[in-house]
């Protein structure tokens, strides 16, 4: 279904560099969001989400030398998946030992709804990751647009609502809707197809 | 595939999409699309195959402020989730009292959206109650995490057997709970100065799992 491409490895390899610091930045722009989302999505509260984003990137930062770009060792998101899946366990078992509360049962909610940890896991990064790809090529093409053209894109097909209700609370008559959400649509599908490539 | 017809032009709608057109030409493609579905639907496919246009509903819809949200929450975080995922959760409304302890030994806060100030820390609500005094949810906008703040209650203020044991209490409150959770701030009871005021009857039913 989502046949992304791997991870290209060039970010990876600028990623080694502890001087590129722009690697960095693109590198955070996609995953630091999606680890909270996955943390939070797990249970964590904000607080240790941050902290598990902070172990997390430690952890990348760390094994980055030694990751190396090869198909058999699995993409480097699948293997940013497992990172993230072990250290949001390793946390939540930190809290389970250290309360009496709510930290056991949470821990135990947790290998409950993950029988099959691997597949899941992945599949559930995998969504988080199309997910915050979409959501940052949003933010990037929106500025590209004139406001009822984003507008006109969002309402109808995103938002779905109706088109009658669009044209009149924009203002645009219904073949204007038609072209301005195909235009967006268009570079924004560009603009995933290109990080998917880069990120 | 889209039949040629006098008005349909598949070489438009390219370059439409391709940011080729003027207003005037747009003008002139919108007007035919009103009234020729297969043109509009040939152009949707051109801009996006029909997996994205779904996608980018289920992915995008009431998500995509979810970063700007938490960064949001941490500033000012009362404010109750929309989102389901999340577990933050106030535990109570704002109120000027918890059980029978009045809050007012907060300071007021800098944000309308706090309780009030304790020292350092902008506190968003209270937690619970205990036997010896309250706990209150803070904020502490140095370290960019949230605190437990426990106040020894008034009336124990100026017990020095109550006072050591509350120092005991919050030593083994801080080891067990994860630092960035809760953590205990003992100073803040002598620096505030709580007395005066006596009250006896503390609230039981209110939560205080988050304590323990």
């Amino acid at each position: 279904m989502q046949t992304s491409p791997e991870t290209r490895p060039s970010l990876l390899l600028r990623l080694r560099n502890p001087q590129d610091e722009r690697a960095w930045r693109e590198f955070l722009e996609i995953y630091e969001p999606l680890i909270e989302r996955l943390a939070r999505r797990r249970g964590l509260q904000h607080a240790d989400a941050r902290e598990l984003v902070q172990e997390v990137l430690v952890a990348v930062s760390g094994a980055i030398d030694r990751w190396e770009p090869d198909e058999a060792k699995g993409s480097f998101r699948g293997w940013l998946s497992t990172i993230t899946r072990n250290l949001t366990i390793n946390l939540l078992k930190r809290e389970g030992r250290q309360t009496r509360g709510t930290g056991d049962s949470e821990f135990a909610r947790l290998m409950s709804e993950q029988p099959d940890p691997v597949g899941e896991n992945t599949e559930l990064f995998d969504l988080e990751y199309r997910r915050r790809l979409f959501q940052f090529a949003a933010e990037l093409v929106q500025e590209q647009f004139e406001e009822a053209t984003w507008q006109a894109f969002w309402k109808s097909s995103v938002e779905q609502q109706q088109l009658v209700d669009v044209c009149e609370e924009l203002g645009l008559s219904r073949g204007a809707i038609y072209v301005a959400r195909s235009r967006v649509m268009a570079k924004l599908r560009k603009q995933i197809e290109k990080l998917e490539e880069e990120i | 595939m889209v039949v040629r017809v006098s008005d349909c032009n598949p070489d438009r709608l390219k370059l439409l999409l391709d940011e080729q057109l003027g207003d005037a030409e747009q003008v002139v493609v919108a007007e035919h699309l009103e009234d020729c579905d297969a043109c509009r639907s040939a152009l949707e496919s051109l801009a996006a195959g029909h997996e994205w246009w779904d996608e980018a509903s289920s992915l995008l819809n009431a998500d995509l402020d979810t970063a700007e949200k938490w960064n949001a929450e941490t500033s000012s975080s009362i404010g109750e989730s929309k989102d389901a995922d999340f577990i933050v959760s106030p535990l109570s409304t704002v109120e000027s009292s918890i059980g029978n302890v009045p809050l007012d030994f907060l300071e007021p806060s800098d944000s309308p959206a706090m309780l009030g100030k304790l020292g350092d820390y902008d506190i968003i609500e209270p937690i619970g109650c205990g036997g010896m005094g309250v706990v209150l949810k803070g904020y502490d906008s140095k370290l960019n995490r949230f605190v437990a703040v426990k106040v020894l209650a008034p009336h124990y203020a100026t017990s020095t057997a109550a006072r050591k044991r509350f120092a005991r209490e919050a030593k083994a409150a801080a080891a067990v709970v994860h630092p960035h959770v809760l953590e205990e701030e003992l100073p803040l009871e002598t620096e505030t100065g709580l007395s005066g005021q006596t009250e006896t009857s503390f609230d039981a039913e209110r939560p205080t799992q988050e304590l323990r």
